[in-house]
């Protein structure tokens, strides 16, 4: 579902990532760790498109980034770390933009934003401006609008931050349900007991290079991700 | 502290002066310095326009020196008023809506120091503006008048005092808007709300300016009769008058009244601010009635409504980048109702001065509409009033190029209209051939697409992304001021060229060829730009 081959970013002189291979299959959940600024977001955003990278390939679907991003941006839904969304659009304003771009017919949209926004509380507030939404709230709509198209392959940056246990227990039947469907989970956390609970396989990156990848028994072993980490990051 | 929170309030102004956006380093010497000469350059031209205005007073200056603190009081009346014209629409925003309110007030910052460094943008817009007038004038005095020393000390310290009076009442102008706005609940309704109250403020602003033009005439005339009327009904211009001709008595009236409402306007507003900067955020999020789920429509469709939105949901966006789409039929319609007055004083002209009125009306006409829909720059600060969001349309799958003709599509579906209906208004008030009508039109629509594209030019090729209030980008960047000047320019060429090519090459030169030929050049201009946009622009976004 998505390739990521020998991906290197350069900022100025600094490697942002470098020479970073990642595979996912279709029905595959994988989590990616590592500390602050070691390539997580500069990673996925070039997955999603919107990063230019300077070395490697990006697959999804078998399809370039580089060559067709819009192709690739059609079967992708992107969560980013902070959902920084349109303040001066209504939440359902929101999602029938998003609806519109990815040519969501009105029947789907309509099944689509009313089972999600039940799911996470937030029919409600769907006619409040997005300005009015709190972190948490903005989430739910960011991730409402990740669904809204029904795609192959969902990226996310730190999803679960600012979502209540309950929104954050929503999202994780989400995510295997999009995956046990064929979809595929590309999502970076700091929250190692999440990574371990919910991920197939995992990767470990460390200044820009990958330390570690696999399933989650290659990567911890006996051990939990959490030792296995700080092991790696010392 | 205080110190610290100026230099931000200002440096985010600046940064795009100074800092190269794409790799976030100090831009060259040379890039710098040609920024700040094209600034001054700018503003040498407008306080040049008031320096001319000035020569109305010519006739006073051969007065007695006593009358003439008139001249100050009317030029320090102008003053005030473009002073307050200038930064009042941004008080409200610049005031309450900065995204890093909430951010500076969880911090051990006192709300009235926060407040001060808002007040001291607001400030140093009412300087900006108000010198344009006040110090040409004083130089014009100083040139035909009679100054003194003390004069001119107390002429550096009337601009000082000025700048605290305007900024003093800009405030409160913004704390109203904001008692009215805050008080309803839906965002676009507080939007309308400002848009509402700011055109009531102009309109009132051009009535006045209208009765000063005339106040100024009847005033040359008549020195004494006027003088005797301000001193009565407008005692602080007579005041201001005579301390700026070295009256010390004056000198501190005026510096009181100054001060004093500078003071009652700070209490004021530091007793409110914390109430009105955190009520701001956002309309209250109620559980309300089932939110309406549209049908399906385009990609262009939708992005050309996004970027609708995101014109109707800021009332400092449309102010400042929209005003022309209303102004310029009410100029055409102001047009019509005075055509009667309008037609004779142009016969007039034409029996006292032999100038061929007929053959420049059409010419005029056009300029005069090219000229008030110059304040339409819609375009201009869209790429970067995407901000945060830009990830947004970066990760969805449309493409770039698209996102670009949305820009462009939203700038013309509004202002195109508005030209073409001024133009006809203005054809029929002024008894146009219809010729003229249907090359005027298509000529504003030329230059409408035109002034469209290289604002979003110009937005593509210097955004600025890093902005805490979105007055940065739509009111203090460098690429607005630039596509204003292009459109005052547009006219003065049109007109400018025609006289020149009557006077020196063609004396009989229609002015039917004249707009073709316009047209074809502006057509081959919008196609230049509209083709740089499409290729070199679509990288440079995909860049960002």
């Amino acid at each position: 579902m998505l390739q990521i081959n020998n991906l290197t970013k350069i900022y100025g002189d600094k490697k942002a990532v470098d020479n970073l291979s990642i595979h996912i299959k279709p029905g595959e959940i994988y989590g990616f760790i590592g500390h602050n600024g070691a390539g997580k977001t500069t990673t996925l955003k070039s997955a999603v498109g919107i990063l230019k990278f300077e070395q490697g390939e990006i697959l999804v679907d078998g399809i370039s980034v580089k060559e067709n991003p819009v192709e690739c941006k059609k079967r992708i839904a992107y969560i980013p770390d902070n959902p920084d969304l349109y303040d001066f659009m209504t939440g359902i304003k929101y999602l029938n933009f998003i609806a519109d771009i990815y040519e969501v017919g009105e029947n789907e949209r309509n099944e689509r934003i009313n089972k999600y926004s039940e799911l996470f509380e937030i029919k409600d507030n769907l006619n409040s401006s997005v300005s009015s939404y709190s972190h948490g709230m903005k989430q739910k709509l960011a991730v409402i609008s990740a669904l809204i198209h029904n795609p192959k392959l969902i990226i996310m940056d730190e999803p679960f931050v600012g979502l209540d246990p309950k929104a954050a227990h929503i999202l994780k039947e989400i995510m295997r349900e999009v995956c046990q469907n064929g979809g595929a989970i590309f999502f970076s956390t700091h929250v190692l007991e999440v990574a371990e609970k919910l991920c197939d396989k995992v990767a470990i990156i460390k200044d820009g290079k990958l330390v570690k990848s696999g399933t989650m028994d290659e990567v911890k072993g006996d051990e939990t991700l959490e030792s296995v980490f700080l092991e790696l990051e010392a | 502290m205080l110190k610290a929170l100026i230099n931000k309030q200002f440096s985010e102004i600046f940064r795009t002066y100074f800092v190269d956006k794409k790799t976030g380093e100090a831009k060259p010497k040379k890039k710098i310095i040609t920024s700040f000469v094209v600034f001054a350059l700018i503003m040498l031209l407008l306080a040049g326009m008031f320096f001319a205005m000035s020569f109305l007073f010519l006739p006073l200056m051969k007065l007695d020196r006593s009358v003439h603190w008139i001249y100050f009081a009317a030029m320090g009346a102008v003053s005030i008023l473009l002073g307050i014209f200038g930064s009042v629409f941004n008080t409200f925003a610049s005031l309450y809506l900065p995204k890093d309110n909430e951010l500076l007030l969880a911090m051990p910052i006192s709300p009235l120091k926060l407040l001060l460094s808002r007040v001291s943008v607001v400030a140093g817009l009412a300087a900006l503006y108000s010198g344009l007038v006040f110090v040409p004038s004083c130089i014009f005095y100083y040139i035909f008048g009679k100054p003194t020393f003390l004069s001119v000390i107390y002429d550096v310290l009337l601009f000082l005092l000025i700048t605290l009076f305007v900024s003093a009442l800009t405030c409160i102008l913004g704390f109203l808007v904001a008692l009215i706005a805050l008080s309803v609940k839906n965002k676009k309704g507080k939007s309308f709300i400002t848009v509402l109250l700011s055109i009531a403020f102009i309109f009132g602003y051009y009535y006045a300016i209208n009765k000063m033009n005339t106040a100024i005439t009847y005033l040359a005339t008549h020195p004494t009769t006027v003088g005797n009327s301000i001193k009565k009904w407008g005692n602080l211009i007579y005041q201001l008058g005579e301390a700026a001709m070295g009256n010390s008595l004056s000198m501190l009236i005026f510096a009181g009244v100054s001060v004093v409402l500078s003071g009652i306007c700070l209490f004021v507003l530091s007793k409110t601010f914390l109430n009105l900067a955190t009520k701001n955020k956002g309309e209250k999020n109620t559980q309300n009635k089932s939110a309406k789920i549209s049908k399906q429509s385009g990609v262009m469709s939708a992005l050309v409504k996004k970027e609708f939105l995101r014109f109707t949901g800021s009332a400092t966006y449309m102010l400042n980048c929209g005003l022309g789409i209303i102004f310029t039929p009410a100029v055409a319609v102001f047009c019509f109702i005075k055509r009667k007055a309008i037609l004779s004083a142009l016969s007039a002209l034409n029996s006292a001065f032999g100038i061929d009125v007929k053959a420049y009306l059409p010419l005029v006409t056009v300029a005069v509409i090219a000229l008030v829909s110059s304040m339409n720059t819609v375009s201009t600060p869209s790429v970067s009033l995407e901000g945060k969001n830009l990830w947004i349309l970066k990760s969805l799958p449309v493409q770039t190029k698209d996102i670009i003709n949305a820009k462009l599509k939203l700038h013309n579906y509004l202002c195109v209209p508005s030209v073409v209906l001024s133009v006809v208004i203005m054809g029929i008030a002024l008894k146009l051939d219809v010729t003229f009508v249907i090359l005027g039109a298509a000529l504003l629509t030329v230059i409408t697409y035109f002034i469209g594209a290289i604002g979003l030019m110009f937005g593509i090729k210097n955004p600025n992304f890093n902005w805490t209030n979105e007055t940065t980008p739509i009111k203090q960047s460098l690429n607005v001021l630039f596509v204003l000047l292009i459109g005052w320019v547009i006219p003065v060429v049109l007109v400018g060229g025609y006289y020149l090519i009557r006077k020196f090459l063609v004396p009989d030169f229609e002015a039917a060829t004249f707009l073709s030929f316009f047209v074809v050049i502006f057509a081959f201009a919008v196609r230049f730009v509209t083709k740089w946009l499409l290729t070199e622009g679509t990288r440079a976004l995909e860049e960002l």
